[in-house]
């Protein structure tokens, strides 16, 4: 007769608890080794796998944050190099002198390159460190997340922040929620710097900054994202048609519309007395624009911000299921606090998006905007000599 | 020396010497096997109460913690699927500093459980003293009661006690199914035993239960204050 039918209930659970420990331990087991023989079968022996500062960049849209910094950087430190998950050629800016540029693969083959690498601070704009992404390194002594777009923590994937050393904030809504997740899981504080967002130092030089006269009819830009959200998925292209009788119109589709979307990109072209901008940056356009119309794209922020206009927005309601924002409850402090110039729009009101559009332009208040930005993006307009500054008091520190 | 039988000459054997000891002890003083049966199971119970205690403390905030890592692991499962949901979950267990094999070598309740049932297990199971001895209509302690028409009624009754314990203190509804089935699983290992052996084990668990039970309700019998102290003998929340 075995022992444990002398076990009570009460202790029945820690029983059934060991039990499933030992399953859960041999899952974990087998599915950790499979990923560690696939790391193994990716990870090289690189010659150029140590620096003292160390850029990662996963995409060329974040160059546009990085340039700006490594810039004002590479002016006093040295042993910088740019690591780029994309090959590199001529068409793109160049690097700063002093600043090395290594390519490596796209993936699990770059990320088993990064698992290895030595440098004394590595910074990168990929979220997830040592949870998806890459791992942390034994021979990287820091580890910093600069930020590409204002926003909040409460859009991004379970545990964005968590294994970082240090971030460099766009504002203070990621600053405060970034604590509270340290809080709600009681991790230790990491150094959370005021930094801003590096790349709208950028932007801001294609604003037109004299103030025009109002036009006779009001250019509109339509720029919405793409896939499931996208203004066009939800409305047609029947929402061009009906702004353009009492408007100018221009529409800038995303990119990935073309390729994900083709069907709504031929019918977009198609559009009769609408201008279609498909420059490689947005800078021009936006200049251009009296107001915006998107949906979950980035370019409300930049649009609102930098060329200080008002925007139009979709109000989709975005499930929280599994997102940060789960745990931090409560609404999008970003959205309220903008509420006055980017306009939420439910999606069963988009019949009255002419009365929305006549009344923002109508109560338009650039003061306004520049009050909230004030307290809502560290440095604008410097961040990229902070960003650099702040990098430098990392590595003096390791 | 085989390690299992290290073990049980380091351990067991020495236990089984004061087991023996202590029945023997009650033998003499109520010169009835079958109730030295019962004052045994109690007598063990109290005895190893202070340890309970001291357990069941730090097991509180032990189960707190697992219980909200169990919730957060359910809450990424209802998201996220296949490698997602695999990292996510490996997190989670990195944030507890939860090793699923350490539940093996840290569960000393349960432990402790083992080594006391092994003792007594080993000390019943083929105790001569209980040959052929009959206490309250039970003809012979060492073999199956068959009271119940044939069939045997100890076993019955120590998983009423057992179902009546998880009806009283377990409320999480997933809980108490696991408790049920546990119990019934036990009803199916101990049908057939000796009923000296379900005897002892029945009268731990009544014990047990009228401790948790007294323990609980202790506040509207007697001062608060005296309570207090006194609702240290409940080891259950």
């Amino acid at each position: 007769m075995p022992v444990f039918a002398y076990i009570d209930p009460g202790t029945g659970s820690a029983l059934l608890y060991v039990i499933t420990g030992v399953f859960v331990a041999l899952y974990f087991a087998a599915r950790g080794l499979y990923y560690r023989v696939v790391e193994l079968i990716f990870r090289g022996r690189h010659k150029r796998q140590k620096c003292t500062v160390a850029i990662h960049c996963e995409d060329p849209r974040y160059e546009i944050t990085f340039l700006p910094v490594l810039q004002i950087l590479a002016q006093d430190q040295r042993d910088i190099t740019f690591f780029t998950m994309y090959p590199r050629d001529d068409t793109f800016e160049a690097l700063p002198k002093g600043v090395d540029h290594c390519e490596i693969a796209p993936g699990m083959v770059g990320y088993a390159h990064l698992n290895h690498l030595e440098a004394k601070v590595l910074v990168t704009t990929t979220p997830q460190l040592d949870v998806m992404t890459f791992r942390r390194s034994r021979r990287v002594k820091h580890y910093s997340m600069m930020q590409h777009a204002l926003g909040e923590s409460r859009y991004v994937r379970p545990y964005a922040y968590d294994f970082f050393d240090s971030v460099l904030c766009c504002g203070e809504i990621v600053k405060n929620n970034i604590r509270k997740m340290e809080e709600i899981r009681n991790l230790p504080k990491k150094q959370l710097f005021e930094t801003g967002i590096p790349h709208w130092d950028e932007l801001r030089k294609h604003v037109v900054t004299e103030v025009r006269e109002p036009r006779e009819r009001p250019l509109v830009l339509i720029a919405p994202s793409w896939g499931p959200f996208s203004i066009f998925q939800a409305f047609g292209t029947g929402i061009v048609e009906m702004v353009a009788k009492k408007y100018d119109v221009v529409v800038r589709p995303h990119p990935q519309m073309k390729i994900s979307q083709p069907e709504i990109y031929a019918s977009i072209l198609a559009l009769e007395g609408v201008s279609v901008d498909t420059s490689r940056t947005p800078g021009e356009v936006m200049a251009r624009a009296d107001i915006l119309i998107s949906d979950i794209s980035g370019i409300m922020h930049e649009f609102a911000f930098i060329h200080e206009k008002p925007v139009i927005i979709v109000d989709h309601k975005v499930a929280m299921s599994g997102l940060e924002g789960e745990l931090l409850g409560g609404e999008s402090e970003l959205k309220e606090r903008c509420r006055d110039f980017i306009v939420p729009i439910p999606p069963s009101e988009m019949d009255g998006v002419l009365d929305a559009i006549e009344k923002a332009l109508r109560e338009h208040s650039r003061t306004r905007i520049v009050e909230v930005r004030e307290k809502t993006v560290y440095n604008f307009s410097h961040a990229s000599e902070v960003a650099a500054a702040q990098i430098r008091e990392i590595v003096a520190c390791q | 020396m085989p390690i299992a039988q290290l073990l049980d000459n380091l351990f067991l054997q020495p236990l089984m010497l004061i087991c023996e000891g202590l029945f023997l002890w009650l033998l003499s003083l109520v010169k009835s096997p079958g109730a030295a049966l019962i004052l045994l199971g109690i007598c063990v119970n109290l005895l190893l109460l202070p340890l309970y205690y001291q357990m069941e403390r730090s097991g509180r905030r032990e189960r707190e913690r697992r219980d909200a890592m169990q919730r957060e692991v359910a809450r990424i499962k209802g998201a996220f699927t296949g490698r997602e949901r695999y990292f996510y979950i490996k997190t989670i267990h990195r944030h507890y500093q939860y090793r699923p094999l350490k539940t093996l070598f840290t569960a000393s309740d349960l432990f402790l459980q083992m080594v006391v049932f092994s003792t007594a297990y080993r000390y019943l199971k083929d105790l001569p003293l209980l040959d052929g001895v009959s206490f309250l209509g039970i003809p012979d302690l060492s073999e199956p009661d068959g009271l119940l028409f044939g069939f045997h009624l100890l076993p019955l009754l120590m998983t009423l006690a057992n179902l009546a314990s998880v009806l009283y203190y377990v409320e999480d509804k997933g809980k108490r199914r696991q408790g049920f089935l546990l119990a019934m699983l036990f009803l199916v290992l101990l049908y057939a035993s000796p009923s000296g052996l379900v005897l002892y084990w029945t009268s731990s668990n009544v014990f047990s239960w009228l401790r948790n039970l007294f323990g609980r309700n202790l506040h509207r019998i007697v001062p608060s204050s005296f309570s207090k102290g006194l609702s240290r003998l409940s080891l259950q929340e």
